[in-house]
Order: structure tokens, then C-alpha cells, then sequence
């Protein structure tokens, strides 16, 4: 009886929420050697490999190459691999997408499926990780897309919470943790006068409100530095959990991500966080090729949210979104790209990367702001991120230039897992595509007249 | 002799104010003032005329009335009369204020309660501004302080908004007096007459009621003025034959505009933009009424289009302000077009008057009113003659008013209404000394303003090594928001250099300062950032230069032995006697076409082309053809072959290597829809047209030309069942409105379903079932209607009989069950595209587009059997419930079945690249990339009506084409040259060329405006919580803000939009996807 109810409850929910019913892959059991891949391994500088081969082993990259496949000390390959050949098809390590509330948020209309932002101003001590809906359907549809890594971000607030990398597959939350905490997210005010279309506020209220939100992050965060000294000097002191998440913030050994658009708003988070000792991120980045030079004094890699998107201003060039992540990447700074969009299109990161590539960013850096760079910036740049021996096997294979948009990924893996690539959009598809042309004897077809209505 | 006796009997039935005469003043509680209305005013300069000034003139006035003017010496003045020296002072005609707006909300809403009132509160006609409260003093005088000394005052509340009167502006017993003429009706597009800034779209959202967007303050307007005029005719034909018709019912709003639709009334037109004025001047046009127009100031942007209607029009002096723009980060956000509109709008009203449009001026839509001085000054900087600006004043608003036989000149018979100044008219040190009024005098008066707190972390002393090795000392004074620039006694031969427009926040700051001070040429724009203990300072030049200095605080004793006696003189001291900049006058631009970014400078015009050697994706059966030549001549494609022989006559575009495609359509865009894309106010709103508010200018249409779009199919949202009537328009940027629309498209309208129409509380419909009950009620009352037509016209005494009302709601239903509209429907589950196909098929007619349509691939077949287009997202999902089953595979899915299938954008971003959107049909469907690209070319081309003259390369057809670096499929081509009907509309290579230029005038325009913000009569800024509650009304605080969707779950629409604005996004374009704008909606 249980089970029967269970059964209807789930398939009654399935057609309001239909919850992923794809199996998460299990653990990489035998080897896997991918051979004649073009290989985009996504280290710094590093040549495209034409005839290449990787090596998987339990989970992990055991061997990378050009032509026939062996060991990582020239021995043989393994002999019970499973070989795939990659013929005409490229190999990039898997997409990271940046920034995203990927797994917080179903559906923006339905409140319900929002988990995304926390109540009041300051709410450093939520982890994003802990909301995330490992059965999202929202997750095997960016998986197709490439993304099998996600840098999700709590939103809302000055203070949102904490960011958290996520890998997309497992049963459950403690499988999809990568490293829950990645750096702390906070929301930068604006720092110059809004036009009149958008507030009714003229330039002092604006300027006022601007100053009472500047010294609320500066009173919180004094408290938290003072918080950190006392707790160290007295571990019986009481707990303050918002306190607490902050405090490797506050000595720069985790970053600080700061959403910031307007180069006044990223100037001003700088000068702000660097005083403070913290190790910023700007995340969003449109303004930022105004303060190059700060961006770079101060070392501060920025993830460029929505390369698809429009100019801010109507004086912008038409391009100035496609070419921010070039304009920044050639004057020396880490750019990631992200998509800036609701997570249900994080399938097209790899697009964002692709219009940045055509814009002026050299193609193997546009891959690279989606693997190698953001990686880095969660602190797993040592596993994750780019195709070398050592690294976790977590990678894509394409039925063409990974850049273009005709292009598709026709394998992943994840930690070695092999990822099915199919989802509940691909369920739909195979279910419809029977009503046309029926595998079995069953037809259907949808009438258009069958309930006839009293004529008027 | 005998005519002035008249005249003066009539004046005194008028003007009967003196002593005991007005029966309802009070008795004189003491003694009785003298009053003896008999005054001289001598040795004045008087303008009798704008263009004739006698020097030491004499006037001579009587109970009101001008007796005599001429010069002094000719002058005899009688005994009894005061006699008031002049010397110095010019006199001219009382200068006439001819759009005084008065709050009228509460008369308005009393009126739309009483009998006979229209069903629609916006419409109130009937209001008489005679019946609303008297102009409060406090108004009176602030126009009496500029000068003025009568009023053509309106009400404002509503769109018909009632009759104005003409006023005289007396300190009166019992408030003030009207006298004759025509001020006429004031209509309005339903924005405020008080709209702070241009744009300004807020007041749509004045209240849930229809019309929330200005295509539906247009539909009210149009569906009124038939009204009215059908209410005329019924009236008449009721008079002539009785018998046998319905009597009239009462309609005291439409027989107030009687006199209106006649021509007999004027109307003035409320058109704070300068679309609005083409709006009005179309409108005028077409129901031929005698209109005038208070314009915004934004004339000078369509200036040849706006001169071309020949209506008078009211000019205000708003002119933009310059922007804080003291930092380089503060001038980020500042658009070119803005800051050509801050530079050309004080020569607005000289322009105008160049182009032959008579102009008045008004102090309405000022901030504050007492800036109008200052404004005039400017408006005579840029090109107003002093003749030019006293005929502004006073001769042309006494003829727009119909009064120039009593107003507007000093001669014998006219008013005694005079406007005196201490030297010339608005000069810099003179100022309105008295006026006239009705033969009394009053005195003018004068203001104050606001201080600011500072927490600048960076203060103090600092020194600073220049590029050659020199030192400065910078000394930062955060309370008094001083920042000097002292020479060091190594370096005596500089003086110090106070910087100016300086704004400090806790951490950053900007200023202007002389170059000299950093060892640099020109004014520089600085920014100031406290950098840990250092102080960096980015001075960016006028040319767009920019260079770092880096400071250190200075050692305190160091400082003191090299200046400390020089600083401590210096800081006492004024800033320097001559500042280094100057330029006291707006700069001046030419206009491009359109106005601001992007405008070019003449309009483009047609070219005859050969494209030659190119790879041509022809979107026809006949698909790719290599290596071809495609020529244009007159914006056709008359030639289309290898190797063709190269006439003498065309320009060869050389495309070896490059691809060439028809020219892409977005069949669902929202782009460049003027004043709210949804009137959700009624569940049918049949009879709005996008057509009636097409913004050229939206810079939108630039950006999507540069992705190769030439095409859009413009649609009203989808907040109701039976949305607006669309537009087809061709991007031709740069060229008039009147050009865009493609009239050759076949008629649509805008349909939804879902979600989407059920969301605005409290109206019918709130579930699917709902709409599909909503639907065919309204058919059945088009079918009946249009019957009712039929039998009209097919009587034989149909002139003996009130002819059925034109009702142009039922009329655009009534065209789509005839087949000649089609419905293009905002769609997505299967249950409710099968419900609006039997409907269809019901009534007899066949649907045109079903738009977004993501769950069509689960009746795919049904549709294609309909035989109805689908235009969908390439991938869109999840942005709400009935999305959850959208497929990336429906397109193809539903071509496989047949069905006639496009992509659409629904987005000002997703336009940009429709190319690629269009690989997604490959990506997911496996589509040849010929029949993808014909999702984007050929298809919604078909979907239009417009497959015929567009959408393919063939013979014959308009030259709509996009030439790409590559692979048009591929994000890798770019998008060279995009050609619309043979005009070459957008050029990458000019593109890139024109950006320098373009940034470098921004800069200069920035320059200047960060210089004039220094001026201190621009400082001043009331606050609008100064403004008094009689003035003109709808002050901010009782203007409810749009509400959005998402602002349920964010706060206020404030909370929302300035998350956007801090996140960088602009708000204009900010619209959930597949949302059709109807996050807009409310509650």
C-alpha cells in the first residue's frame, strides 16, 4: 500500500514538478581510453592535441597523449579498457558554470521552487549546497549542455551566503558537494546615481541610501573582524554562525565574491575588500575595463556574467557584451564566463564562451573561462578544470568544434562516472516522437474536433 | 469712435471689479481705498511689439486699458494720473503663460460620477477649469515674478481632460478672473503634463484602469473622437426624424467635445515626447481638429517630421540638466544621445521657429518655475533672438489663445498688461522688476538651498610626483569638500589649484581640475580612489586619455617648511580669479538621423549594388549557391547569377569568402514599442495598435541590425486573451517613422492563452476554460456586430436612421473571423492550442501563428491540419509552470509534421543573433542548415504575409540582405553589412570607424557639462517636496509607481528596478523571457 501510494504521489508530482528520473552514474569501474580526440586540455598556453588519447582509471586521468594510447610512463595501455573511438570529435574537460542558482530555483513563478535568497540583509552563515535539488530537472538538461560542474550562488542581500561548488550527479546533496564552501557571496550597492526611470529617488536620497548601505557592510563586517579576534583569544566565547562563515573571508584564505557591475561599484568593492585584507572576486563585470589597473594591482579575477547580453547603456557599442571577456583576458586578468541567466539555460555557457571566442577572445581562453579559470577560482584548480594526468576525469566529448552552436556533447564523464545523457526533455521527445511515428502497433493522434461545442 | 465705445461698454460687463461694483465682495469694513486706475508709466524703453522699441517712451493707461504709448516728448499726460518714472526699465507686453496646469483630480472624479459621464474616468471633457479652484497665490506670484500677467489654464487629470480658461493673474478678492477666448480642450497621451524627464511613462501606471499604455491612450482617443462625432450625427438625425430611433441617451462628455470634433473648439494636446507630437499631429489630421501642441522640449529631435505637421506648439524650457558628472565613473552611464540633448535643447524653440512652427513658451514642466529666467538665457545663448523670445511671450500665445486683439502688444485698445524688467529681457544682471496687470501693478520676489555631509577616509595631506619629476602637495578637505593642488617650494612658480565639482563618497571621489595642476594640458576629470594608505588619482583628459597618479601622505614637516605660510594664504583664498575653463554656453552638435547614438548623418538612402562572388543562402528550393553575384537596383533584387557582367552604374561589394543571406525576421519582437507593450486592462483590447506607437529611435533597432535583422514583427504583450493589433515594420533606422511599418503585411493581432491572461486578479478570465468561453463571446459579438453593419447600409432610408456606432474593438474581431486579420497567439500547453483551433475552425477562419508554442510538438499534427504557422523559442524553458514540458526538439518536431515553423527572439538580445539561434534546429533536429536558416528567413516571412517581397533571395524581391563573414549558422560570422530594401543600414567597418569619434564627442559634450554644472544658478535644486500642492499636480508622491510582476516578490518597483540598475542591467529590456512584457503586470 505504501508503495503504491508512493508510486502515485510520484508520478502525480512528476506532472506538476517532474523530478529528474535519470540515474546517477555510478563509479568508474574499468578503464576508459578515448583515442584520435582533437583535445582541448585547457592548460595555460598549451597547443590543441590533434591525434590525441586520454587514459581514464578510476576516476581520475592516468594518462594524456597524442596518437596511439599509453600509460603515463610509456607503459601499455590498460587491456580491458573500454575504447571509445573519437574520430573528428574534440575532447574539453567539462563545463563549469559560474555564478549560477543552478539547483536553488525550479521555476522563477512558482515560489515554492525558490530557494535562492535568504530573509534580511546580512546571511553569510547559509551554504547554497545544502538547498540544491539533487533530483532538479533542471540538472540533466544543463548536464547536455556540457555543465557538469557548478559554482552555485546563493542570491539577495549585501551579505547572500555561501558559494558552493557542486558536481551534477549523485543521489544526494552530500554527493553533488565539492567544496560546499567556496568563498562568501555579497551584493555590491550601486555606486552611481540611478537615471529617474528607475527610482523615484532623486541624487541625495540615492546618495543617502548609498551611505547607510556602505556603512552597514562596513559595521558588519567590523564586527566580524572584531568577532574573529575575541573567538581566537577565547574559543568559550559564544558562537555567532554569521560571524563564524566569515572568518577565513576576512584573512583572504577563501575569497570573497562580489557581485559588482558599474566600474564605480568594482572600484569601490576593491578598495573596500583589499583594505580589509580579503581576497575579492568580481562577479558580473560589465564596468570593469575601466579599472583595469586596480583589477590588476590588486589581482582580481572577474567572472563576466551574461557574454549574451545587452549593453547596459544605448552609447555602449552593440558589441560591448561579446567583447568585455577579450577586453579584459588581453590585459593580463583571470576571466571566467558565466551566463548571467536563469540556471535553466545553463546549457548554453558554452555559447556565452563562443560569442566571447568570436569577439576577440582566442578560442582555447574562451574554453578555458569555463573549465580551467573557474576552477581555479574554487580553490580546485589542482583536480579540476583542465585535461592532465593526476586531474579527476571529468570531461566531454563533442560531435564538433565544441564552440560552435550546430555542435553537441556526445559523451561526459564525471569523475570518471559516464554521465546518460538524456533527460526529461529527451523523454518527452522519444514519448512524442511515437505519437508520429509509432514503434509499436498503438497510433495516436491528437483531434481537433472531438468534443464538439453547441454552436453559438 | 463709435467701435471703442462698444469696446469699452463690453470691458466694463467684463472687468466690472471697481469698488462696490462686484456684489459678492465684502462691505469695507473702515475706510475705502482709493482707487484711481489712471497711470503713466515714463522714460521707459518699450517694446510696443516684439520687433518695434521705442527708447523714452511713455504709457498712458485707463481702468485697465491701454489709452496711450509713444515716445515721451509726444505724450500728454492727463491730470489725476500717477505718474511712474521708467527710466532705465523696459517695458513690454505682459507676457501670457499659455499651459498653466492645474490639479483637476478631484473635480474629475466628481464629474466621471455625474449623469452623462463617459464609461472611462480618463475621459471628463466636461471638467471647465472655470469650476476648479481658484490659482492659489503662492502660484500666482511665482508667475508674476517671471513676468507673466495671464494664464491659459488646464486641468490635468485624465486623457480628455476638460476645457482650459484664460486667466488673469491679479491678486483678485475672490481668487481669479476669467476672461474670453479659446483655450480649448486638453488632451492628453495619458503621461503626466508634469513628466520630470523625457521617457517618463510613469503615470500609465496611474491607476489599473484602461489605458495603462500609451497604444491605449491612443485607442481611447480615436474610439472618442468617432464618439463624438457619431454622437453629433445621432443627435441630428434624432432631431430631424424622430420616429423610429432610440432617443439619445445623455452624454455630457461627448457633447463637451462637441464644439472640438467640429474644429470649432481648439484642442492642445498634452505630448510631453516627441512622438507624442507626431501622435497628436496624426490624430489632428485625422479628425481634422484645430490642435495645438505643449510640447516636452524634445522637439529638436525629429525636427523636420515635427515642423512638417504645421501646428503651433508650447515650448517648455526643461531643458536637461548636466549629469554629476565630476568622475569619469559617473559619466559611464551617460548616453551620447542624452548629452546631445542637454547640449541642443536650449536651441529647441530657435529651431523650431526656423522651421515656420509658431512658438510659445511655457513655465510648465519646469522643476522649479524660477528657473525660467535662466532657461530663457540659455534658449537665447543657442540662437532665441530677444524679438524672437518677447513674440514667444507674448504675441504668439495671445493669437494661439485668439486674443491678439486684447493681448500681446502695448497700443492703444490692448490690455494694460505689462511686463517690466531693470535692463534687457532675462540678461544675466537684470531682473522682473513689476508687471502689469489689468492696469495694476505688482511686485516681483525671490529663494534659498541644501548642504552636504562628508566621510572621505582619504583626507589629508598627501604628495604626488608628477610625469616629469615635479611635486605636488594634494590637500583633501572632506567637510569642506575643498581639494587644492599646492605647489611645493621646490616648484615656486606654480600657484596653487583648487579642483571644482568635487563629490567624495567613504572611498572614492571625483573632480575637475586644471590640467596644470597634474602637469597636463586642458581640463581634467579626475577620479580619486583611497587605495589602502595611498591616494591614486586617474585623470582622464578631454580627449579620452587617461593617465595614474599614485600619492603618499606627505611628512608633515616637510610640508610645513616648503609652504606653510603660501598654503595657509592660499586657502583663505577664493578659488582662482580665472577659472581655466570656460565655455559659459552649451555646445553645439548637429542633429544625426535619428537623434543621438548611432544617428548617421543624413538619412540613408538607397544604393544600386552588385555583391559579387559570394556564397548566397538564397532560403528557396534552388538553397546555397556558390561563387554568385546578387544585384540590387532601386531596393529590389533584380539579378541573380555567376560571373555577371558588372553595370557601369552600381557599387561593387566584394564578398569572396563571405556569405550572403536574406535579411533576418524576428516574428515575435517587443522591440521599440513606445510607452508599455500590454494594455492588460481589459481582457479585449482589440483595438490598440502597435502601429500608433513605433519608437524609431529605440536603440534596440540598431543592435539588431547589426545581428542582421531587417524584419520584426512588433507584438502587444500577453496579458490578456485578445491583445493589441501588431505591427510589421522594416528596420530603417534612421529614417522617419512613417516609412517603417510594411504595409503590405498581412493585418494581425495579438492572441494568449495560459498563464500568462488568467494572472490580473479580479477579471474574467481566471482558468483556460475561462478564455475559451471569453473567446467565443467575443466572435459572436463581432459576427453580430458586423451584421448589424450589413442591414444598416441595406435600408433604403438609412439617412432617416442613427447609424450603428463604429466600435474599432469589434471592427479588428469582426476583420478576423472575415479572414482579413490573422491571429498571431501567445501559447503553450496542447489543451489550449486544440481549444483555440476548434474555435477556429467553428468560426470559419484560419489562425496565422501560434507564438512560443513549446508544447506544440504534442499536437504538431493537429496544427499542421489547421493549417496554422508555429513560432517558437529555439530553447527556451522553465521560466514558469506551463514551460516545464518545453522541448528544444519542437521546432523540428513540428515541421516534421508539417507545420510552417519559425524562431522568434521575444527579446531585444535574442534579436541580436537570430543566426544562431537558428543552428539550434540543426543542433536539436538535425535540420540541413539551409532549412534552418529558413526558421529565421523565408518562414516568418510567409507567417507575415509578406513571403512575397521578402525573406529569400529572388528576383524581384525587396534587397532585405545580411552579409556574414562565414557560416551564417556559425557564432563565428559576423555580421558585416546589413541592407534593407537597398539601404545599407549597418556597416561593422563604419561601425568600428565611428566609435572613436563617437567616444571623443562624448567626452567633449562631458567636458562641457561638467564645466556648466559649476554654474551656480544650475546648483540649485528644490526639492520636490517644496513644490506647492495647487501647482502642477501629480507630484511624485501621489504617482503609484508601475508595478511588475516581480516586484510582488522584491517590494516596490523602486527595490526592483534599482536591482537592475545595480546589477547593470538596463531595466528598458529587462523582461522575463517568454513573458511578452507581462511582467508589467500587477497585483
Amino acid at each position: 500500500m505504501t508503495t503504491l501510494l508512493s508510486v502515485f504521489i510520484s508520478i502525480h508530482l512528476s506532472g506538476i514538478f517532474a523530478q529528474s528520473t535519470i540515474v546517477p552514474a555510478p563509479a568508474q569501474t574499468t578503464p576508459i581510453i578515448i583515442e584520435h580526440a582533437i583535445i582541448h586540455t585547457a592548460v595555460q598556453g598549451a597547443a590543441v592535441i590533434q591525434d590525441g588519447f586520454v587514459i581514464l582509471e578510476n576516476g581520475m586521468i592516468v594518462s594524456v597523449g597524442t596518437g596511439a594510447p599509453v600509460g603515463s610512463k610509456g607503459e601499455a595501455p590498460p587491456t580491458n579498457a573500454q575504447r571509445i573511438n573519437a574520430t573528428g570529435m574534440h575532447l574539453t574537460p567539462g563545463f563549469i558554470s559560474s555564478a549560477t542558482t543552478l539547483g536553488l530555483i525550479e521555476t522563477q513563478q512558482v515560489r515554492s521552487t525558490d530557494d535562492r535568497t535568504e530573509f534580511g540583509p546580512f546571511h553569510p552563515e547559509v551554504a547554497a549546497w545544502l538547498s540544491v535539488n539533487p533530483d532538479s530537472n533542471l540538472i540533466p538538461v544543463a548536464r547536455l549542455g556540457g555543465v557538469l560542474l557548478a559554482l552555485v550562488f546563493p542570491q539577495g542581500g549585501n551579505v547572500s551566503g555561501e558559494a558552493s561548488l557542486i558536481r551534477l550527479n549523485g543521489w544526494t546533496t552530500d554527493d553533488l558537494a565539492v567544496v560546499p564552501d567556496a568563498g562568501t557571496v555579497i551584493q555590491w550597492p550601486s555606486t552611481e546615481t540611478a537615471p529617474r526611470w528607475f527610482t523615484a529617488k532623486n541624487a541625495q536620497e540615492q546618495e543617502k541610501q548609498r551611505r547607510i548601505t556602505l556603512r552597514a557592510f562596513d559595521d558588519f563586517f567590523d564586527a566580524a573582524q572584531s568577532y574573529s579576534k575575541a573567538r581566537a583569544a577565547d574559543p568559550k566565547l559564544s558562537v555567532d554562525l554569521r560571524f563564524e562563515r566569515l572568518r577565513d573571508v576576512l584573512d583572504g584564505s577563501r575569497p570573497l565574491f562580489i557581485e559588482a557591475a558599474s566600474a564605480g561599484q568594482i572600484e569601490s568593492a576593491i578598495l573596500w575588500s583589499t583594505r580589509r585584507g580579503m581576497k575579492p572576486i568580481i562577479v558580473g563585470g560589465k564596468g570593469a575595463p575601466a579599472v583595469v589597473d586596480l583589477l590588476l594591482a590588486h589581482k582580481v579575477p572577474v567572472i563576466v556574467q551574461g557574454v549574451l547580453s545587452l549593453p547596459r547603456f544605448a552609447h555602449e557599442d552593440y558589441d560591448s557584451a561579446y567583447t568585455l571577456p577579450a577586453r579584459l583576458a588581453t590585459k593580463g586578468i583571470d576571466v571566467a564566463i558565466a551566463t548571467g541567466d536563469e540556471p535553466s539555460n545553463d546549457r548554453n555557457l558554452v555559447h556565452h564562451a563562443a560569442m566571447a571566442a568570436s569577439f576577440g577572445m582566442p578560442r582555447e581562453d574562451a574554453l578555458a573561462a569555463i573549465t580551467r579559470v573557474p576552477a581555479q577560482l574554487c580553490g580546485v584548480g589542482d583536480r579540476y578544470g583542465v585535461i592532465v594526468v593526476g586531474h579527476s576525469a571529468t570531461l566531454l566529448l563533442h560531435n564538433g568544434d565544441p564552440l560552435e552552436i550546430k555542435s553537441s556533447v556526445c559523451g561526459a564523464w564525471l569523475d570518471g562516472r559516464g554521465i546518460e545523457l538524456a533527460s526529461h526533455q529527451t523523454e518527452l521527445k522519444a514519448k512524442y516522437e511515437q505519437k508520429y511515428a509509432p514503434k509499436s502497433s498503438a497510433s495516436a493522434t491528437s483531434g481537433s474536433t472531438p468534443a464538439k461545442s453547441p454552436a453559438p | 469712435m463709435i467701435s471703442q465705445k462698444i469696446y469699452l461698454h463690453s470691458l466694463f460687463l467684463a472687468f466690472a471689479w471697481n469698488s462696490g461694483a462686484v456684489a459678492q465682495s465684502p462691505p469695507v469694513n473702515g475706510m475705502r481705498p482709493s482707487d484711481v486706475r489712471w497711470d503713466a508709466i515714463e522714460h521707459a524703453t518699450v517694446f510696443t511689439s516684439p520687433l518695434i522699441k521705442i527708447d523714452d517712451a511713455t504709457i498712458l493707461m485707463r481702468n485697465g486699458w491701454i489709452e496711450a504709448v509713444g515716445p515721451t516728448v509726444n505724450i500728454s499726460i492727463p491730470a489725476g494720473a500717477t505718474i511712474h518714472n521708467g527710466l532705465g526699465k523696459t517695458v513690454m507686453a505682459g507676457f501670457i503663460e499659455p499651459a498653466l496646469i492645474l490639479n483637476s483630480a478631484a473635480l474629475a472624479k466628481k464629474v466621471a460620477g455625474d449623469a452623462g459621464a463617459h464609461w472611462n474616468s480618463n475621459v471628463t471633457p466636461q471638467v471647465s477649469t472655470k469650476d476648479l479652484p481658484p490659482i492659489s497665490a503662492e502660484v500666482s506670484q511665482e508667475l508674476r515674478a517671471l513676468g507673466f500677467t495671464i494664464a491659459a489654464a488646464y486641468p490635468n487629470s485624465g486623457i480628455f481632460r476638460g476645457s482650459g480658461a484664460i486667466v488673469l493673474l491679479g491678486m483678485e478678492p475672490n481668487g481669479t478672473r476669467t476672461i474670453g477666448g479659446d483655450a480649448g480642450q486638453f488632451v492628453s497621451f495619458g503621461r503626466s503634463p508634469d513628466a520630470r524627464s523625457e521617457n517618463d511613462d510613469e503615470d500609465m501606471w496611474r491607476s489599473p484602469t484602461y489605458p495603462n499604455s500609451t497604444m491605449g491612450a491612443v485607442a481611447l482617443l480615436r474610439q472618442t473622437l468617432l464618439d463624438a462625432r457619431w454622437r453629433a450625427k445621432s443627435v441630428d438625425v434624432w432631431n430631424a426624424h424622430p420616429t423610429g430611433n432610440d432617443p439619445p441617451v445623455a452624454a455630457a462628455a461627448l457633447d463637451a467635445f462637441a464644439q472640438a470634433i467640429g474644429g470649432n473648439e481648439r484642442v492642445l494636446f498634452d505630448a510631453s515626447t516627441e512622438l507624442d507630437a507626431l501622435r497628436a499631429g496624426g490624430l489632428a489630421q485625422e479628425f481634422k481638429l484645430n490642435a495645438s501642441i505643449l510640447g516636452g522640449g524634445g522637439e529638436f529631435r525629429n525636427l523636420n517630421e515635427i515642423a512638417a505637421m504645421k501646428l503651433p506648439i508650447i515650448v517648455p524650457l526643461d531643458f536637461p540638466q548636466p549629469p554629476d558628472l565630476s568622475s569619469p565613473r559617473l559619466s559611464e552611464s551617460v548616453s551620447l544621445r542624452d548629452l546631445e540633448s542637454w547640449a541642443v535643447a536650449p536651441s529647441n524653440a530657435a529651431r523650431l521657429i526656423a522651421a515656420g512652427v509658431p512658438v510659445s513658451l511655457t513655465t510648465s514642466r519646469l522643476k522649479q518655475r524660477d528657473s525660467f529666467p535662466a532657461r530663457a538665457r540659455e534658449a537665447r545663448e543657442a540662437g532665441l533672438s530677444e524679438a524672437q523670445l518677447i513674440a514667444a511671450l507674448t504675441t504668439a500665445p495671445a493669437s494661439l489663445l485668439g486674443m491678439s486683439d486684447k493681448l500681446g502688444t502695448i497700443e492703444k485698445g490692448r490690455m494694460a498688461n505689462l511686463t517690466i524688467s531693470d535692463g534687457p529681457l532675462f540678461a544675466e544682471d537684470s531682473r522682473i522688476t513689476e508687471v502689469w496687470i489689468a492696469g495694476r501693478s505688482y511686485d516681483a520676489a525671490a529663494q534659498d538651498k541644501t548642504p552636504f555631509e562628508n566621510d572621505f577616509v582619504g583626507a589629508g595631506r598627501f604628495s604626488l610626483t608628477l610625469a616629469d619629476g615635479a611635486a605636488r602637495i594634494v590637500v583633501i578637505d572632506a567637510k569642506k569638500r575643498t581639494i587644492v593642488f599646492e605647489a611645493t617650494a621646490a616648484d615656486a612658480t606654480k600657484t596653487s589649484t583648487s579642483a571644482s565639482n568635487i563629490s567624495l563618497d567613504r572611498l572614492r571621489g571625483g573632480f575637475v581640475v586644471d590640467g596644470d595642476a597634474l602637469g597636463m594640458a586642458g581640463p581634467l576629470r579626475c577620479t580619486l580612489r583611497a587605495d589602502g594608505d595611498r591616494l591614486t588619482i586617474e585623470a582622464l583628459t578631454a580627449s579620452g586619455n587617461s593617465t595614474s597618479f599614485s600619492a603618499v601622505p606627505a611628512q608633515a614637516e616637510a610640508v610645513k617648511v616648503a609652504s606653510d605660510e603660501k598654503t595657509a594664504d592660499k586657502s583663505t583664498e577664493k578659488p582662482p580669479a580665472n577659472p581655466p575653463v570656460k565655455p559659459p554656453t552649451r555646445p553645439d552638435v548637429p542633429l544625426t538621423f535619428p537623434f543621438g547614438d548611432f544617428g548617421y548623418s543624413s538619412i540613408p538612402t538607397k544604393e544600386n549594388v552588385i555583391f559579387r562572388g559570394a556564397t548566397v543562402w538564397t532560403s528557396t528550393p534552388a538553397g546555397i549557391l556558390e561563387d554568385t553575384d546578387v544585384i540590387i537596383r532601386n531596393g529590389i533584387i533584380v539579378q541573380i547569377g555567376k560571373n555577371l557582367p558588372v553595370p557601369s552604374d552600381v557599387k561593387v561589394v566584394d564578398c569572396a569568402g563571405r556569405h550572403l543571406t536574406p535579411g533576418l525576421i524576428d516574428c515575435h519582437s517587443h522591440t521599440g514599442i513606445d510607452g508599455g507593450v500590454n494594455e492588460w486592462t481589459q481582457a479585449c483590447t482589440s483595438e490598440v495598435r502597435v502601429n500608433d506607437v513605433i519608437d524609431p529611435t529605440d536603440v534596440g533597432w540598431y543592435r539588431e541590425l547589426a545581428g542582421g535583422l531587417t524584419c520584426a514583427n512588433q507584438l502587444h504583450g500577453s496579458s490578456n486573451p485578445i491583445g493589441g493589433q501588431n505591427s510589421v515594420v522594416k528596420l530603417k533606422w534612421g529614417s522617419p517613422v512613417a516609412d517603417w511599418p510594411v504595409n503590405t503585411a498581412k493585418p494581425g493581432i495579438k492572441f494568449a492563452l495560459g498563464e500568462n491572461v488568467v494572472r490580473p486578479n479580479g477579471r474574467y478570465p481566471q482558468t483556460r476554460m475561462g478564455v475559451e468561453a471569453f473567446l467565443r463571446d467575443q466572435f459572436r459579438a463581432a459576427v453580430e456586430y458586423r451584421a448589424a453593419q450589413k442591414e444598416f447600409a441595406a435600408r433604403v432610408d438609412s439617412a432617416n436612421h442613427i447609424p450603428p456606432r463604429i466600435d474599432l474593438e469589434l471592427e479588428a474581431l469582426a476583420e478576423i473571423v472575415e479572414g482579413k486579420r490573422i491571429i498571431h497567439c501567445h501559447s503553450y500547453r496542447q489543451d489550449e492550442i486544440l481549444m483555440l483551433i476548434r474555435l477556429a475552425d467553428e468560426f470559419g477562419f484560419r489562425i496565422g501563428t501560434f507564438q512560443h508554442i513549446l508544447e506544440g510538438y504534442k499536437v504538431a499534427d493537429a496544427i499542421a491540419r489547421h493549417g496554422a504557422g508555429g513560432s517558437c523559442f529555439s530553447d527556451w524553458w522553465a521560466y514558469k509552470m506551463e514551460v516545464m514540458d518545453a522541448i528544444p526538439w519542437d521546432g523540428a518536431m513540428m515541421r516534421g509534421q508539417g507545420v510552417l515553423m519559425s524562431f522568434n527572439s521575444d527579446s531585444n538580445e535574442l534579436a541580436r543573433h537570430l543566426n544562431t539561434e537558428a543552428a539550434k534546429a540543426v543542433k536539436y533536429g538535425n535540420l540541413p542548415p539551409t532549412n534552418a536558416l529558413e526558421f529565421v528567413t523565408i518562414n516568418p516571412a510567409k507567417q507575415l504575409g509578406i513571403g512575397d517581397r521578402t525573406g529569400s533571395i529572388e528576383q524581384g524581391k525587396d534587397a532585405d540582405l545580411v552579409l556574414w563573414s562565414g557560416d551564417p549558422l556559425s557564432p563565428f560570422a559576423l555580421c558585416e553589412q546589413t541592407w534593407v530594401e537597398g539601404t545599407k543600414r549597418f556597416d561593422r567597418i563604419d561601425d568600428l570607424a565611428a566609435r572613436a569619434p563617437r567616444e571623443t564627442l562624448r567626452q567633449q559634450l562631458i567636458v562641457s557639462a561638467a564645466q556648466l554644472k559649476g554654474k551656480p544658478d544650475e546648483k540649485t535644486e528644490k526639492k520636490d517636496t517644496d513644490k506647492k500642492p495647487n501647482e502642477q499636480s501629480d507630484s511624485e508622491a501621489s504617482k503609484p509607481h508601475p508595478t511588475r510582476l516581480r516586484e510582488s516578490m522584491l517590494g516596490s518597483r523602486d527595490t526592483y528596478l534599482m536591482d537592475l540598475w545595480r546589477r547593470g542591467v538596463d531595466s528598458r529590456s529587462a523582461r522575463p523571457a517568454g513573458d511578452c512584457g507581462c511582467g508589467e503586470i500587477s497585483r
